[in-house]
């Protein structure tokens, strides 16, 4: 448990430099959040690229190439950064401490709250092994497999059944992850004390994002909303990819947002990468990133930043495109699914087959089915403050776009599933659609509360209507 | 007060409308959240269920307000010598049923109607029941009856006196806000408006979410209550006044200009406010109820070990991969059955989990004789369906630990002289270990007068089997044969062709052989087997092996309680090692006798290496001893098939299905045979009687299929590949693709 602790702990600290050279002016905790995922990614590309190499990736040979990763950055920081907001950062939690002040009463219930379900995810994680089926058969399975055989392509050539083809289906940033911990501590670490950690990081990340435009109370009372949204909890706490992939995505989104409407530094590069990171955490995810191309396409036209947003692209193309490569190239591997020229043919496909509209009939049905179970009453409520914010819709358009680009991936994604790919079998259809389209839909959760909240009838709400409940607090001498 | 009761009750009928029934599968994983004081979960080959305890009930949260018809699929099975359990359903503690339940699998309804008062959250369903001990029961559990599903429906029709009563109390509950708002000092029109909106909010929610809404108006009933009593007895007039001036403004506010946009600001404010505490209070409703399960089951069992953990999540299918893992070494090349019908033990990513560093290589029969690399087989039991489905050259089979409890009566050895009997055991040991190959643990003395049955002169085995051939338990005599003896005994075990009685002939020239009997055929019932006409079948196979026949004794009657089945893949969770002819046959067996299990084992080192027709001829040796072995006829047809032999192959699949009647697969092999053979008719034939004894296996479907669509019937084949194709799912198996190929090239032709 120490052993395992101790290998996040690392890994949060190779991500603090990457952090520091990228988004400067960013508060403790959120950065804290950040390096831990983007931790991860260094960790785990490190791992991915000692393979390539032809080094095995025993602990000694990352350890190598993670100080010396984070020395190089650390230097780079020096060089190029702000020094003194290295320093404010590093002086970061003295200061946090000296500046917080005495929360309402509200904000005490709420952040427990919030505390509670994350220390909940946590024991559960902790008392837990590794058990669900695709964790053990996709992911773990993998991981103890790298582990033994020192790389990628050695662990994939040493299997007869399932075949290279199918192992390097799902990108390998979880599995590697589980083997930065068997590594470090050994096959008894419990490698899903990784997940609560990630959900953990994306509160931080949607509160603080909120807390730009919202008051506490408001913020506090969406990160709840969005810790006790359906399954949330449930997949902080198992070993799925899911929780990554929302941390990744939904940040990715966040932080793309806060460039293109706030115009925040380094927020651009930051998204870019958080989208690979997401690319290289779950499979078919590319159309995603696609869908936010015609998004910033607009804004590029209207801002004249074409610059920046080719740098974007190929900053996401840096990250995402390794793997993708490898497997076609390093592991001659005859899958294709989720690369391009699959997409392609299905969008082809689509196209020659036509508008099947008893099929699109159905394939709604099944949105409505995934939108429900993955979103609850989320999506309700988000309808609703967009309705209520009609007179302000513009307040928020490069938002609203975002969300609409991700929904309509998702909306297009089910149909191409039930009018190409599975026109003929219901019964594998509505599985694919209730399993793992419900699981895509989880990153969608922060982005509609995001919006749902900086709406103005929420900010009416908050600033008018609750001022008041915002400022009550316990006497001095009964806090505790 | 009446417009509100009217409303209220509309509101109710829409609510119960709109509600859907509530399905619990229980058996299924997810029946956790509940299902209290049930056995382990069960599968059998339709379904998963529990078996009751003595105080076993079924809860479900939030539906204790609402009328509901209860549809419990019970099946109260005992044995035939006794009656069908008594069954008391009780919700919330009031019985709600009293019957007899059949010894079959069958829905009962009921109907619930809640009490108004005091108005409970859940239902409680406990379900009392007669139990009974089986006594094939291995881990010696007492059982109540089985429950397959529960299902909650709520009744949609009017029921009156349950509506009104409610309705009258949440009409009461607005008067009482009209009441209370009045005298703390609101006016009237504000009063009116306050009782107005707390009945529009209650019907609001009630349309969202009746269930709750029921809950919440009673609760908002007893708040208000609350609330007007401390009112009166804190004296808050303080507060009465803010209330009262808050009122007069917003009538002032009205009749201004900007009152009514401010009205508007107002109301769009609590609809955000209102969906934030829904959205909030499902949430975490939803949250804590994960979070509770999960700590209950923490709470009770926090010293887990990884394994007791894994075991409680996977529950027998972790013992059977670690099972797996022990028995074969790291490198082992371990074949598995296609995914199709095979979901877990197909499952070639998960099974990698569990068995890693092993290696696994997907079902492919020729690899089994042909491949030296595959080491060993899973034997897989996947929702009663068996695998491997064809002869396996073994070295060894381990199945995961099975216990064996056999009893065993009347046994008597019949000479044209007369009859003997081996049933006066007071005194002596009426059958002594003999010989074995046996890898197994005694729980129990293993042969003991059994004091449990009516007749406590049987025999009682009880024994824990992982491997073995057979296990002789025998007794001495010394009987020259010299003319027509049988051996009888009825024969009862919690396991079908585990058991079968054995005979020992010594022949002059000092070699011996042992012949036996069919195994027994069914589980938990008493059967009769018997060695018929031996002193032929001895000399027929004395002469036959060029021994001199005259004189032969005799020397040891009992019975083998390790019978293996020949095709291993009947009734069990196991490993197979194969056997790759690598060691000479003799040296393998190391048994001196000559008995079937030993020529069966060199037919299969012959076949591994190729040679068929030495093969043949010790299969045929087998049968010279163990005439009735069906699955040496099985393995004979398997043979011939390759040689292509059809009318050998067809009459020895023939002969196994005489003996082992009830066995979909040989079917299927002899509906081939004929197919291979011209016949198609007599396949068909064969095909459907597959169907009809295991009709979720694809492959006679596929097969009709083909012959139908040969024939020009697309209709008939079109159908057949579909259901093919409903039963085999999509994998990427030459099965499958042949479903899908049939149904896309009829699709298009019809």
């Amino acid at each position: 448990m120490m052993l395992s602790l101790l290998a996040l702990l690392l890994v949060a600290v190779f991500g603090f430099p990457i952090t520091l050279l990228i988004a400067p002016r960013v508060r403790f905790l959120e950065r804290l959040a950040l390096a831990y995922g983007l931790g991860w990614g260094a960790v785990t590309l490190g791992m991915f690229y000692l393979s390539v190499l032809g080094i095995p990736f025993s602990l000694p040979n990352i350890a190598a190439l993670l100080v010396v990763v984070t020395l190089s950055l650390g230097w780079l920081v020096r060089k190029t950064a702000d020094v003194s907001s290295y320093l404010a950062a590093a002086s970061a939690p003295r200061d946090l401490l000296r500046r917080m002040k005495r929360p309402s009463l509200p904000e005490t219930v709420l952040l427990s709250a919030i505390v509670f379900c994350f220390l909940a995810a946590l024991l559960i994680a902790a008392y837990w092994p590794v058990h669900t089926w695709d964790a053990l058969a996709v992911y773990d399975v993998r991981a103890r497999m790298f582990v033994d055989a020192g790389s990628i392509k050695g662990a994939f050539s040493r299997s007869v059944y399932p075949p290279p083809d199918l192992l390097s289906l799902a990108p390998p940033l979880t599995s590697l992850a589980h083997s930065w911990l068997y590594l470090l501590g050994g096959e008894a670490q419990n490698a899903r004390l990784i997940y609560p950690f990630f959900s953990a990081s994306l509160i931080v990340i949607f509160y603080y994002s909120l807390r730009e435009q919202c008051s506490a109370l408001c913020s506090l009372i969406f990160a709840l909303l969005l810790v006790t949204a359906p399954q949330f909890l449930y997949f902080s706490s198992v070993a799925y990819t899911n929780m990554p992939y929302a941390f990744y995505e939904a940040t990715a989104l966040l932080c793309l947002y806060r460039w293109l409407s706030l115009h925040k530094q380094g927020y651009l590069a930051l998204s870019a990468l958080l989208f690979g990171l997401g690319s290289w955490t779950k499979p078919a995810t590319d159309p995603y990133f696609i869908a936010i191309l015609p998004v910033l396409a607009v804004y590029c036209l209207q801002k004249r930043r074409c610059i920046a947003v080719a740098g974007f692209v190929a900053l996401f193309l840096t990250v995402a495109m390794p793997w993708k490569l490898y497997v076609r190239y390093g592991l001659s591997s005859a899958q294709v699914f989720g690369s391009l020229e699959y997409e392609a043919s299905i969008a082809y496909e689509l196209i020659r087959t036509g508008l099947n509209w008893v099929q699109i009939g159905k394939a709604f049905d099944l949105v409505r089915l995934a939108w429900n179970r993955a979103l609850g009453l989320i999506w309700p409520f988000f309808l609703g403050t967009a309705l209520l914010n009609l007179k302000n819709l513009k307040q928020h358009g490069w938002l609203l776009l975002i969300t609409a680009s991700q929904a309509a991936v998702f909306v297009a994604g089910v149909c191409v599933f039930a009018t190409v790919i599975y026109p003929d079998d219901p019964r594998e259809l509505y599985a694919v659609v209730t399993n793992s389209g419900t699981r895509l839909l989880v990153f969608l959760v922060p982005l509609l509360l995001y919006y749902a909240a900086i709406t103005k009838p929420v900010k009416d709400l908050f600033e008018v209507g609750l001022s008041v409940v915002a400022q009550i607090r316990l006497p001095a001498d009964r806090q505790p | 007060m009446a417009v509100s009761a009217v409303l209220l009750f509309l509101t109710f009928q829409l609510g119960l409308s709109m509600l859907s029934p509530q399905m619990i599968d229980v058996g299924d994983q997810t029946d956790e959240e509940y299902v209290r004081g049930f056995h382990q979960r069960e599968r059998n080959e339709w379904s998963s269920f529990r078996w009751t305890k003595p105080d076993s009930y079924v809860m479900l949260a939030d539906v204790g307000h609402i009328p509901m018809t209860f549809s419990l699929a019970i099946n109260g099975w005992r044995p035939e010598d006794q009656a069908a359990p008594q069954v008391v359903l009780l919700a919330n503690g009031r019985e709600m049923a009293n019957f007899v339940a059949g010894k079959e699998l069958r829905t009962y309804q009921f109907r619930y109607i809640p009490p108004v008062l005091p108005p409970s959250r859940k239902v409680v369903l406990e379900i009392q029941s007669d139990i009974f001990a089986p006594s094939t029961d291995q881990a010696g559990r007492t059982l109540g009856v089985l429950v397959d599903s529960v299902v909650a429906t709520p009744i949609a029709e009017p029921l009156w006196s349950f509506y009104l009563v409610l309705v009258l109390l949440l009409s009461l509950a607005i008067g009482m806000g009209y009441l209370a708002l009045r005298s703390l000092g609101g006016g009237s029109w504000f009063s009116f408006l306050g009782g107005l909106l707390l009945l529009t909010l209650a019907c609001s929610i009630l349309a969202i979410c009746p269930l709750r809404a029921v809950a919440f108006s009673i609760w908002a009933l007893g708040f208000c209550a609350v609330c007007y009593v401390s009112g009166l007895i804190v004296h808050l007039k303080g507060y009465g006044d803010v209330l009262g001036r808050l009122g007069t403004r917003v009538q002032t506010g009205l009749r201004s200009p900007g009152g009514r946009t401010e009205l508007l600001h107002l109301i769009r404010r609590v609809a955000v406010l209102v969906a934030i505490a829904v959205a909030l209070k499902v949430g975490l409703t939803e949250s804590w109820r994960y979070v509770v399960s999960e700590f209950r089951f923490i709470r009770e069992n926090p010293y887990l070990t990884y394994e007791e953990k894994m075991r409680s999540k996977w529950v027998g299918w972790y013992d059977y991969m670690i099972f797996v893992r022990d028995s074969t070494p790291p490198d082992a090349l371990i074949m598995i059955p296609p995914q199709t019908l095979w979901e877990w033990s197909g499952n070639g990513q998960l099974v990698s989990f569990f068995l890693y560093p092993r290696r696994l290589i997907l079902e492919n029969r020729a690899a089994v004789a042909t491949d030296e690399t595959v080491s060993h087989l899973l034997v897989a039991h996947d929702d009663g369906r068996d695998w491997p489905k064809f002869a396996v050259p073994a070295e060894r089979i381990l199945y995961m630990p099975q216990r064996r409890q056999v009893w065993v009566d009347d046994f008597v050895l019949k000479t044209a002289s007369g009859v003997v009997m081996l049933e006066d055991f007071e005194g002596s040991t009426p059958l002594a270990h003999w010989a074995s190959n046996a890898r197994k643990v005694v729980a129990n003395p293993p042969l003991i007068v059994d004091a449990r049955t009516a007749d406590s002169r049987s025999l009682y085995f009880d024994l824990t089997y992982t491997q073995s051939e057979y296990d002789y338990w025998g007794r001495a005599v010394d009987i020259v044969l010299n003319e027509p003896v049988s051996i009888e005994a009825s024969v009862r075990s919690n396991l079908p062709h585990r058991v079968n009685l054995i005979a020992e002939v010594r022949y002059p020239s000092g070699n011996s052989a042992v012949f036996g009997s069919p195994p027994n055929t069914e589980s938990a019932r008493w059967e009769v087997l018997g060695i018929e006409d031996l002193y032929s079948r001895a000399r027929d196979f004395g002469m036959h092996n060029g021994w001199p026949v005259a004189g032969m004794k005799l020397s040891m009657i009992g019975m083998n309680t390790g019978c293996q089945a020949s095709m291993p893949y009947q009734e069990g969770w196991g490993v197979i090692e194969l056997d790759k002819g690598v060691q000479g046959p003799e040296q393998a067996t190391g048994w001196g006798v000559n008995n079937a299990q030993r020529h069966v084992r060199l037919a299969r080192a012959h076949e591994a290496r190729g040679e068929t027709v030495r093969a043949i001829e010790e299969y045929q040796f087998a049968l010279e001893l163990e005439p009735s072995n069906g699955w040496v006829h099985f393995a004979l047809g398997e043979l011939y098939f390759a040689q292509h032999d059809m009318v050998q192959s067809a009459a020895s699949y023939q002969r196994a299905i005489e003996l082992e009647p009830d066995i979909g697969w040989l079917h299927f092999r002899l509906g081939e045979a004929y197919q291979a053979g011209g016949q198609t008719d007599q396949a068909v034939a064969e095909y459907e009687a597959d169907i009809e004894i295991e009709p979720d296996t694809a492959w006679a479907y596929l097969a009709l299929a083909s012959i139908y669509e040969t024939q020009g019937e697309l209709d008939r084949a079109y159908e057949l590949y579909y259901q093919a194709g409903e039963l085999a799912s999509f994998d990427p198996t030459a099965d499958a693709i042949a479903v899908r190929e049939g149904i896309a090239r009829l699709g298009k032709e019809r």
